[in-house]
């Protein structure tokens, strides 16, 4: 199995009131096809952060994040652009929809420019997400479920290898919960790599693979833990990054 | 789904917020459209009057009133002008004020004015096919003048009152009976307005009765008012301008002549050409604050466009077309909103007695080529103030943009 996602010796630090703060020191970590990972970690470990150096809409003070084998750490941002408008989709907390458009138009927004015609496979992603009815919505007359649905639909309406979701559940009732994280397991079943940065232990339980942000960051591998038999029979690994 | 799409979705959303810069620009486009309209139809009118290559060909010699030592306008110095090279003809002009006494119409007070082939007014009624030289006791009048409707007037016989000055206290009035057989289109201004063309005989004893004279001490001694001289050819026309000039005339070409409006219609010109400038700086201005306003009010959904996958001038193209969309709209609402200025102020202008003849149309508006081109250039002016602060927009980090993902 190929990895899709490698951050390798990232690191990363902020100066807040004339302090350097380091927030990330020396991070490994994959992300693999066909699996659901999850980052968790406390308020503040830097998850987000992270998330965003792995999304390529930050770079890394150190270290490097290789997507589909390509070091990127070189390249411009139009090419940083491009990688995450063909081979990433993000999910937000707060959905980040733009409320002056339709849940179609939401969704089609990563197509914009592109020749093909998006709009069938818009309408079906939103038929996946059981949304089929509510195209013509707009967020505002969506529930924060909806909303995360379409967001999902928008995620993957370039069809992406790899998802990167950021507290998804984070706004959500418990129903509304379930029905995203069996969501995630379908995509990670049609072969796509998730990674779910959260602090909710049970989007952790459903993940295969959980990497933990410790309060002190350091380079260490994941922890792997292949004796857990999980209702799907996948694998789980747990380590401390 | 492309740009532009997504930019018109945007400009429907952010209407509200779109409003005043495009009610601003439409307004200042509107009232610059009407100014440029009725500045160039009462020049219009006026040009369309006067064949081309006459007036091409044509210098105007006024009478030298001011410059004692220079002849006047007699059949002498007709004949000295005559003589210069490629001079082909020289047709005089007199005009003297011709009270209309018994003008069922109302209109009193006109001036007669001697006819010259070069120059002949268009003729919109007449009592027969080739109307000039005109005989002896015949007018042709405008078709209005003050508004008042004279199409009525053809065919009928008028008296014309010429007040014979004797001396200082006693004078006498000479009567004369005319008959109306013609009428000209009124916006033929090159002889003022006013205007009621008669036979030379009669205009000069007119003159000569007011002046207490013969006629032909009259013509010897005061002369012509005013004299055209017609060149062979448009090449020629600035060889013989300088040759009258250095006879001491005051002269101009009859191409300059029409060039002088009115003072009421260069001020309207004068200030659609103003206005077209504030609208470049308004359009500008306007574009530069509000994208700059927008920018930082959308500096979120700028960032969600970056992390899906919009491209630094994806961006910036979607915020320019946005503006260009407004632009677009200010424009369409402008000329919409020219009809009616440009119609009010038209309708305001033709109660001026000396401009009403230069502002026949109901709704003077530029031509289709001006109008598409002052809406293109409205469009491009917003367009081009929307992109430094759109690109300053689309520079943003997108995890600065959205702060709270």
């Amino acid at each position: 199995m190929s990895t899709l996602l490698t951050a390798d010796g990232v690191g990363k630090s902020y100066t807040r009131r004339g302090r350097r703060v380091d927030v990330l020191e020396g991070v490994d970590l994959a992300v693999e096809p066909g699996r659901v990972t999850a980052l968790v970690g406390h308020s503040g470990s830097g998850k987000s952060t992270l998330l965003h150096i792995l999304g390529l809409l930050t770079k890394p003070d150190t270290g490097r994040v290789v997507l589909e084998g390509h070091d990127t750490s070189g390249l411009r941002d139009d090419a940083l652009a491009d990688l995450r408008r063909r081979r990433l989709g993000f999910v937000f907390q707060s959905y980040n929809l733009l409320p002056q458009h339709s849940a179609l138009r939401n969704v089609l927004l990563p197509y914009t420019g592109r020749r093909a015609a998006g709009e069938a496979r818009a309408r079906s992603l939103l038929e996946r997400v059981g949304l089929a009815d509510r195209c013509d919505h707009r967020p505002g007359e969506l529930s924060g479920g909806e909303q995360q649905r379409v967001a999902l639909a928008r995620a993957l309406v370039n069809d992406p290898p790899l998802l990167l979701a950021d507290e998804p559940t984070g706004n959500l009732d418990p129903e509304s919960e379930a029905v995203l994280l069996e969501l995630f397991r379908e995509l990670a079943h049609d072969g796509r790599g998730v990674l779910v940065v959260t602090h909710d232990q049970a989007v952790a339980d459903a993940a295969d693979v959980v990497h933990r942000l410790g309060p002190k960051t350091a380079r260490s591998a994941p922890d792997d833990t292949n004796g857990r038999t999980r209702a799907h029979a996948r694998d789980a690994r747990e380590g401390e990054l | 789904m492309n740009l532009l799409q997504v930019a018109w979705w945007n400009v429907r959303a952010l209407r509200r917020r779109l409003f005043g810069l495009v009610a601003m620009v439409a307004v200042a486009g509107a009232v610059c459209l009407s100014a440029i309209g009725i500045a160039s139809a009462a020049q219009g009118s006026t040009t369309r009057q006067v064949g081309e290559s006459t007036a091409n060909r044509s210098i105007t010699v006024d009478s030298p009133a001011d410059r004692p030592d220079t002849a006047q306008l007699t059949e002498a110095t007709e004949k000295r002008l005559a003589g210069i090279p490629h001079v082909q003809s020289v047709q005089h002009r007199l005009q003297v004020s011709m009270p209309v006494r018994d003008n069922p119409e109302g209109a009193d007070l006109l001036y007669a004015t001697t006819y010259r082939a070069a120059l002949a007014p268009p003729v919109v009624k007449s009592v027969r096919d080739k109307l000039f030289p005109l005989h002896r006791g015949e007018v042709v009048f405008p078709a209005s003048t003050h508004g008042v409707d004279l199409s009525s007037m053809v065919g009928r016989t008028v008296t014309v009152d010429a007040h014979r000055y004797v001396r200082p206290g006693v004078g006498a009035t000479v009567s004369t009976r005319v008959k109306v057989v013609g009428l000209y289109d009124p916006s033929w201004q090159l002889d003022g307005p006013d205007t009621a063309y008669a036979d030379d005989g009669s205009v000069v004893a007119w003159a000569a009765a007011a002046a207490g004279r013969t006629t032909a001490d009259y013509l010897r001694t005061s002369g012509w008012n005013q004299l055209t001289v017609v060149a062979d050819s448009s090449a020629h026309v600035p060889q013989v301008l300088a040759a009258v000039q250095r006879m001491d005339y005051p002269a101009v070409t009859l191409q300059q002549q029409l060039q002088a409006l009115p003072g009421v219609l260069t001020l309207v010109r004068l200030t659609g050409r103003v206005l077209l400038g504030v609208l470049a700086v308004l359009a500008f201005a306007g574009a530069v604050t509000v994208t700059g306003a927008l920018g930082r009010q959308r500096a979120q959904e700028v960032g969600i466009l970056k992390a899906v996958g919009f491209r630094g001038r994806s961006v910036t193209a979607m915020l320019v077309a946005e503006m260009a969309i407004a632009g677009a709209v200010a424009a369409v609402a402008g000329a919409v909103l020219a009809v009616g200025v440009s119609g009010a102020a038209a309708a305001g202008l033709r109660r001026i007695g000396d401009v009403a003849p230069y502002v026949q149309d109901a709704v003077p508006l530029p031509g289709a080529p001006t109008l598409i081109a002052l809406s293109v250039a409205t469009v491009l002016v917003v367009a081009a103030g929307a992109v430094l602060p759109a690109r300053r927009a689309a520079r943003m980090s997108p995890t600065e943009a959205m702060k709270d993902w």
